[in-house]
């Protein structure tokens, strides 16, 4: 998981305050919570930061896929024991027989499912931070390897 | 859906296509995704030959040995096993799988120690010791099927149907699970802590933490012990089981069960290295297993190795038969960790099973 | 730049090992990987181990049991034992094959398969 300092070293650092935040430090910390884009940034696009930005735009993938929740996963953490399919509380409702009893998600789009070892976000339209507005953290709490978090606990 | 050989899990909901494999952990996932990198080839002395040269090899060098050892058959199904069991009769040779759980299956094919299986530990297990195994990175998935799943019986999740017993000599990725209604035993003193919880449930009194966890195993008639490496004498570890309720030995090796089933017992190859001349590796890689002076004692004899992967001790093989993948492209039968036969349809059909080159050198002898 | 890992006291520390999955995993794969090689020739300590010896996430430090010694990487995680070194099984644990090693820093690169491979020859 990129922290506030992963995305400041890669900034210009000048605080020029064009994108409205006092700091570049601050500026990262909205980036991370999806407040701010990279656009905001303008020194950003000039030639001299173009390396700088690439490596944000890379750092940042990972966050923009989750914002709609802020369910973030790294699936470089991950050990796929599917641990967090099978606890989700919407999974158990809708496949309680698959996910719900301890087998793989037999759901068409689930919110997360084990592929090639490793879980992954399918849909997370079913979420019940998305759907319900709820904060439910099930799936992070069985996960021992910090594989999943959530952007608002950064 | 098909059957992950990955682990003694055998999970049988894998879903495979061209590029995804779906519901299997990291350690399954890479099985079938890198099923076809680094395949073996048939060596003689290094030479590239063809299989039948290869198995005619392996014959004529166990012709001439005068103490045979066979190490593994960890990946290899019952029928495979049972062939390698004809083998060693026929040549008395030694048998192991470098599996430390001989002792304890002994006594569970005694009767001593009550077992049960995945599927009722989940239906119907309130309490859950993980002792001594780090089942997160072993069995990655055996928590997912046993603890976090509802069952019959607790369909209320497992914040409030279950509580879980951690207890390792660290914080293991395991330990780290236990959180809400669970307790973590950090101890080097197995024997001490199983003493003071026997101690405990016959209502002797205990530390707090123990007698929170006997208060717990009070409350349910069906609670379970899943066991690795637990450093106590069997007698008191028999009492323990017989107090709580039930055990699931958590040996990860995949068909480690059917091989105690087969052979009976193991002969640690580290004791009879010097009664060999000959050594035969089916399916595993005693360089991950065995220390460095052994070992060297080991790549001085005569070694036959059958494996779908080049591996490191292939490298140092007289002969190379290269083998089938167990599960995934030959079928058979294989043991779970609780002792439930699973029958396994593999999905491709590929190179010699185990069983049938065993089969060919028993006919060459 | 100055190396103050040079002035580092050797640090003796028990040794124990354990079935990493991830390390499983490669292993699984191809055991002539250069991931197999990040996922098994590794060290792993405790942070207060790591405060008490300078040690950082990533260093790489040479591990000796008796004649023997691997280059391995640290890595720094509480999963690992306050009073021991922890390692994940492999051909790398068990050349070493102690429950007693001694770690001091190096600039070498981390040993490879072949080079391990090499010494049992």
């Amino acid at each position: 998981m990129p922290s506030p300092m992963d995305i400041y070293k890669f900034l210009p650092k000048t605080n020029c305050k064009l994108c409205g935040e006092q700091t570049c430090m601050s500026f990262a910390f909205k980036l991370l919570k999806g407040e701010k884009s990279l656009n905001d940034c303008k020194p950003l696009f000039e030639k001299e930061f173009e390396e700088n930005r690439r490596k944000l735009e890379e750092i940042l993938a990972v966050i923009e896929k989750a914002t709609e929740t802020g369910l973030v996963v790294n699936e470089e953490l991950c050990i796929g024991c599917g641990n967090c399919v099978v606890v989700c509380p919407v999974h158990v409702y809708e496949d309680p027989k698959g996910a719900g009893s301890g087998y793989g998600v037999k759901l068409e789009r689930p919110i997360l499912r084990v592929e090639n070892g490793r879980v992954r976000v399918v849909d997370v339209g079913l979420c019940r931070r998305y759907r319900d507005k709820m904060i439910c953290v099930a799936c992070r709490e069985c996960c021992p390897t910090s594989a999943i978090a959530f952007l608002e606990e950064l | 859906m098909w059957t992950c050989t990955g682990c003694s899990c055998l999970c049988e909901d894998v879903e495979i296509d061209e590029n995804t494999v779906r519901h299997a952990c990291r350690i399954g996932a890479e099985l079938f995704r890198g099923r076809s990198i680094s395949r073996a080839e048939p060596l003689v002395e290094g030479k590239r030959t063809d299989i039948d040269s290869a198995i005619d090899k392996a014959v004529e060098i166990l012709k001439e040995s005068k103490g045979v050892a066979i190490y593994g058959l960890n990946r290899s199904t019952l029928e495979a096993q049972r062939e390698a069991l004809k083998l060693a009769e026929k040549l008395s040779a030694f048998v192991d799988n470098g599996s430390e759980f001989g002792r304890i299956v002994e006594a569970i094919f005694e009767g001593l120690i009550p077992i049960t299986t995945i599927e009722d530990v989940r239906d119907y297990a309130y309490v859950q010791f993980y002792w001594r195994c780090d089942v997160h990175n072993s069995m990655p998935r055996l928590m997912a099927r046993t603890y976090y799943a509802r069952g019959k019986k607790r369909q209320r999740g497992y914040e409030e149907d279950r509580y879980l017993v951690v207890v390792d000599v660290r914080k293991s990725h395991t330990a780290m699970l236990a959180k809400k209604n669970a307790s973590f035993f950090k101890t080097e003193n197995d024997a001490e802590l199983i003493g003071e919880f026997i101690k405990a449930i016959r209502g002797g009194v205990a530390s707090g933490d123990v007698m929170r966890v006997v208060r717990e195993v009070k409350k349910s008639e069906f609670n379970v012990i899943l066991g690795g490496q637990i450093d106590a004498p069997m007698k008191l570890i028999e009492e323990f089981v017989k107090e709580v309720g039930y055990f699931v030995p958590l040996d990860y090796r995949t068909n480690s069960m059917g091989f105690f089933k087969t052979f009976g017992r193991r002969d640690e190859l580290e004791k009879i290295v010097e009664d060999i001349d000959t050594l035969i590796v089916v399916g595993d890689d005693p360089m991950d297993d065995v220390g460095f002076d052994v070992m060297k004692s080991i790549l001085k004899l005569k070694i036959i190795v059958i494996t779908p992967k080049i591996s490191f001790i292939s490298k140092f093989a007289d002969v190379v038969i290269p083998s089938a993948i167990s599960g995934l492209e030959c079928g058979g039968k294989m043991l779970r960790c609780d002792f439930k036969e699973v029958e396994l349809k593999p999905p491709f059909k590929e190179g010699f099973s185990e069983e049938k080159i065993l089969k060919s050198i028993n006919g060459g002898l | 730049m100055l190396r103050f890992a040079k002035f580092l006291r050797k640090l003796e520390i028990e040794l124990t090992t354990y079935r990493d999955g991830f390390q499983a995993s490669v292993s699984e794969r191809d055991k002539f990987d250069k991931d197999f090689v990040e996922r098994s020739a590794l060290i792993i300590i405790h942070p207060n181990t790591a405060k008490a010896f300078g040690l950082k996430d990533g260093q790489m430090v040479k591990v000796s049991a008796g004649e023997r010694s691997l280059n391995l990487r640290i890595k720094v995680d509480e999963m690992a034992p306050e009073n021991k070194a922890l390692m994940p099984k492999s051909i790398y644990s068990s050349y070493l094959d102690s429950d007693k090693v001694t770690i001091e820093p190096t600039d070498d690169g981390v040993t490879t398969q072949d080079e391990l491979l090499e010494r049992y020859r």
